[in-house]
């Protein structure tokens, strides 16, 4: 630190003498810093049946707490144990940006989207959570602001190409998400490519029925999950959107097929929303520049977590596209999305959210959780993400 | 944010804010610290300072602690006016660590003066000095509110301009260049300012100066080359094999108009030098189209220009979506060569450079802090201090403003 390079031009010797001293103080004050030297002591996972919680402990105790996907819960818990854990260990807890290059570029070997970026997720998040915690900020805050405190959300549910769910049941779902507040549904089909443009395919009777139970007033989504090819995916889009008024239509094609996509796209007016199943910056950007879809759905505990939707979310609103995020898990997964969600400006303006009740158990593992309420869910206030976990009910729910 | 369970740290009990609160602002000595949550410390005035070489912006808060931004110094009059009369009143008032909703509310505010130039240029002082405060309050970095840092250290290229030869010989350019190599630096960038109003000069200044540069800094030292927008695609084409073949350049900036990007591409199409553009690209929306349609190896936003440190992360997201490096654009020290840093430190795709003007040169700037930063074996220092890291004498900056 060189001082010599500190010239007082046209000064008094008095004048100067009194800046140096004032000067001197500044820096000396400067010099002792904040909690930079925070590292990250520990990375605990806890694998229950539909969640896997992560928990990162520091070098002074703090604690934060974050969620991965749960679509293989045992699959990401193993890659968090065996392949990133050692990877942030005794690293600044600051450094969010190289942790998760570090994290990615060690295993990309394995496939640079799902399980991956699912797992660096949960540790993501838990870091966000424990950065904003030292600093006693919620995460919306560190990540650039509040552009909202609440946000509307659609109530998710899905039919499993009708194996899962009559009709009469996908009715009876929809009303309940209307006597809970919800002025919006979406109807996941979950046709899925195995399927492709079956000629069971179920989807007028189920939306029709689901619009007729809502009325005309609610919102109706409709998600094929993959199961038609383009020239299908387009009639079945006007369809939907003259005889059932749909709001958006999700994934009609392929997520391997982004041309067709494209085609849909071109072809409809009804807005097409894809990106549940893209991971990271580069699959987001190959979407938005080769899909071309209206609006994106990428997902906070899926995608890569919050350092990775933030890029995400710049990307997007460089191309001019909204997002409205993929959000299927009722605890941690959503208090990171209402997080990420307040602090872009592109939000779509939606976000999905479940039925609650369905959730009863891995809920009751929560202190303190996200609360839905005219129809809205609430950004939490913090500190961090917001939201307190029960350890002690999370372990009585831990699977081996 | 009035949640009590926020206030884990209250802000006056930190040791950087209880003395910024006396001491960092004599001119608010008067008034009593505010002791509240540190989440919810709140803007409560931008103040503007033009001074001989640059414009300052000052970012008060009720904390009784600033932060300190600058806007890029072409035409300070117009956009101090700028921010004092289209971006205050978005700003006063509101929390400071808002400042990405604080960014969108002074951008669609007045976009319809045009969403570049002057709006971003001012947009980016108060965003600068939103940083800087929001880390003096932190009593971190503001790199490490940036995401962390992937660096301590970053090299700097040593950067001059010739004005097409009017403003130095092609002697003088060879004696400053020199001097810079002298001084440590490793590395030279000759801007030749030729300009689309010269279009395809000929003779051409470029082989004069920048023979008599390499002659002057022998061919270890690495040159790097700006057109300053002076050449069609065809002679761009031309003169960069030349550059590249005879005078070992490798990076080879803004050859040709920035209004033309698809010349700018074939330009990229044809060479294998590293092509840099961006000091004129204010906007995430325009560094997209220096990627998607001119296909620029290198982007080199300016934060003084670009709208601030919040919008040129985007744009480095930008760059790491597509493989794009970062070197920025940086003409003062003080200010904006810290802030220059804080990004820098934060994003992975930075680029082994950083543009750099002679401190020297500066005088009237460097005179306001407490210490220039010492470019030592061609490298600065990545300040790790509160905020940006430099501390102002705010008296001397009041007492700096010319009218």
């Amino acid at each position: 630190m060189s001082s010599a390079a500190f010239r007082v031009p046209n000064g008094s010797a008095a004048a100067e003498t009194d800046r140096r001293a004032w000067l001197r103080s500044a820096l000396a004050r400067g010099a002792q810093a904040a909690p930079t030297d925070v590292t990250i002591a520990k990375v605990e996972t806890f694998r229950m049946d539909d969640a896997l919680f992560v928990k990162v402990t520091a070098s002074d105790g703090s604690v934060g707490w974050g969620e991965t996907d749960a679509d293989n819960p045992p699959i990401m818990d193993a890659f968090i144990q065996n392949g990133l854990r050692q990877r942030v260990t005794g690293q600044s807890i600051w450094d969010a940006e190289r942790l998760w290059d570090t994290m990615f570029y060690r295993q990309h070997d394995h496939g640079p989207g799902g399980a991956l970026a699912g797992s660096i997720s949960g540790i993501d998040i838990a870091c966000w959570d424990l950065r904003a915690r030292l600093l006693g900020l919620s995460v919306s805050q560190l990540l650039g602001g509040r552009y909202r405190e609440r946000i509307r959300a659609y109530g998710s549910f899905g039919v499993g190409f009708g194996r899962n769910m009559t009709v009469e049941q996908a009715v009876a779902q929809a009303r309940t998400f209307i006597a809970q507040g919800f002025t919006a549904v979406k109807l996941r089909m979950q046709m899925r490519e195995l399927n492709q443009d079956s000629p069971a395919d179920p989807v007028l009777t189920y939306a029709r029925a689901v619009r007729e139970a809502i009325g005309p007033q609610v919102d109706l989504l409709v998600d094929i999950n993959n199961g038609y090819s383009a020239a299908r995916g387009i009639v079945m889009a006007r369809r939907l959107r003259e005889e059932f008024n749909i709001l958006f239509l999700e994934e009609p094609v392929s997520d391997q097929t982004h041309a067709e996509t494209a085609a849909v796209v071109r072809a409809v007016d009804v807005p097409i929303i894809a990106g549940e199943k893209e991971y990271t910056r580069w699959q987001l950007r190959e979407l938005i520049v080769m899909g071309q879809p209206d609006i994106l759905n990428p997902d906070t505990i899926k995608a890569g977590g919050l350092t990775e939707m933030k890029k995400i979310a710049v990307i997007a609103d460089t191309y001019g596209k909204p997002i409205i995020c993929h959000n299927t898990r009722p605890t941690l997964g959503t208090a990171a999305s209402l997080h990420f969600i307040a602090a872009i400006p592109n939000c779509g303006p939606l976000i999905e959210f479940v039925d609650v009740t369905r959730h009863r158990d891995l809920i009751g593992c929560m202190r303190r959780t996200v609360v839905f309420a005219d129809g809205h869910l609430q950004v939490p206030t913090g500190p961090g993400l917001g939201v307190e976990v029960d350890e002690t009910a999370v372990r009585r729910r831990v699977v081996r | 944010m009035s949640d009590s369970t926020c206030s884990r740290r209250d802000f006056v009990a930190t040791t950087a804010g209880a003395l910024a609160a006396t001491t960092l602002v004599p001119s608010l000595g008067a008034q009593p610290p505010v002791t509240r949550p540190m989440g919810a410390v709140k803007v409560t005035a931008v103040k503007t300072y033009k001074l001989r070489q640059a414009l300052y912006v000052e970012v008060q808060s009720d904390a009784g602690v600033s932060g300190w931004g600058e806007c890029a110094p072409n035409n300070k009059d117009v956009v101090q006016v700028f921010v004092q009369t289209g971006l205050v009143q978005h700003v006063v008032g509101r929390s400071v660590w808002d400042s990405e909703p604080i960014w969108h509310d002074c951008f669609y505010a007045n976009s319809d003066l045009g969403p570049s130039g002057p709006l971003l240029n001012a947009i980016a002082g108060i965003d600068i000095a939103l940083w800087d405060l929001k880390g003096k309050l932190a009593g971190v970095p503001t790199w490490q509110l940036l995401g962390g840092r992937y660096r301590e250290r970053q090299r700097v290229y040593g950067s001059f301009a010739v004005d097409g030869g009017r403003r130095m010989t092609a002697d003088q350019a060879a004696r400053k260049a020199a001097s810079f190599v002298e001084r440590g630096y490793t590395a030279v960038k000759l801007r030749m300012q030729i300009r689309e109003r010269n279009l395809n000069p000929h003779p051409d200044p470029t082989i004069p100066y920048v023979k008599a540069v390499r002659a002057a800094i022998g061919p270890t030292v690495e040159l790097l080359v700006d057109i300053n927008n002076g050449y069609t695609a065809a002679r761009a084409i031309e003169r960069g094999r030349w550059l590249q073949d005879e005078m070992g350049v490798r990076y080879y900036e803004e050859p040709t108009s920035m209004q033309q990007l698809h010349e700018l591409a074939q330009v990229s199409e044809a060479l294998d030098l590293f092509i840099v553009a961006g000091e004129n690209e204010h906007s995430r929306w325009q560094h997209r189209d220096l990627i998607d349609i001119a296909k620029v190896d290198v982007l080199n936003p300016d934060v003084s220009k670009a709208g601030g440190i919040t919008e040129v992360k985007r744009i480095a997201a930008l760059g790491q979506a597509t493989s794009k490096r970062i070197m920025l654009h940086n003409t003062r020290p003080g200010i904006l060569t810290h802030a220059s840093l804080a990004v820098i430190a934060s994003i992975s795709n930075a680029a082994e450079y950083l543009e750099y003007s002679d401190p020297d040169d500066y005088q009237s700037l460097t005179a306001l802090s407490a210490e220039t930063l010492p470019v030592v074996n061609g490298e600065l220092v990545i300040p790790s201090r509160p905020g940006l890291g430099i501390e102002l004498d705010p008296a001397a900056v009041a007492r700096a403003v010319v009218a």
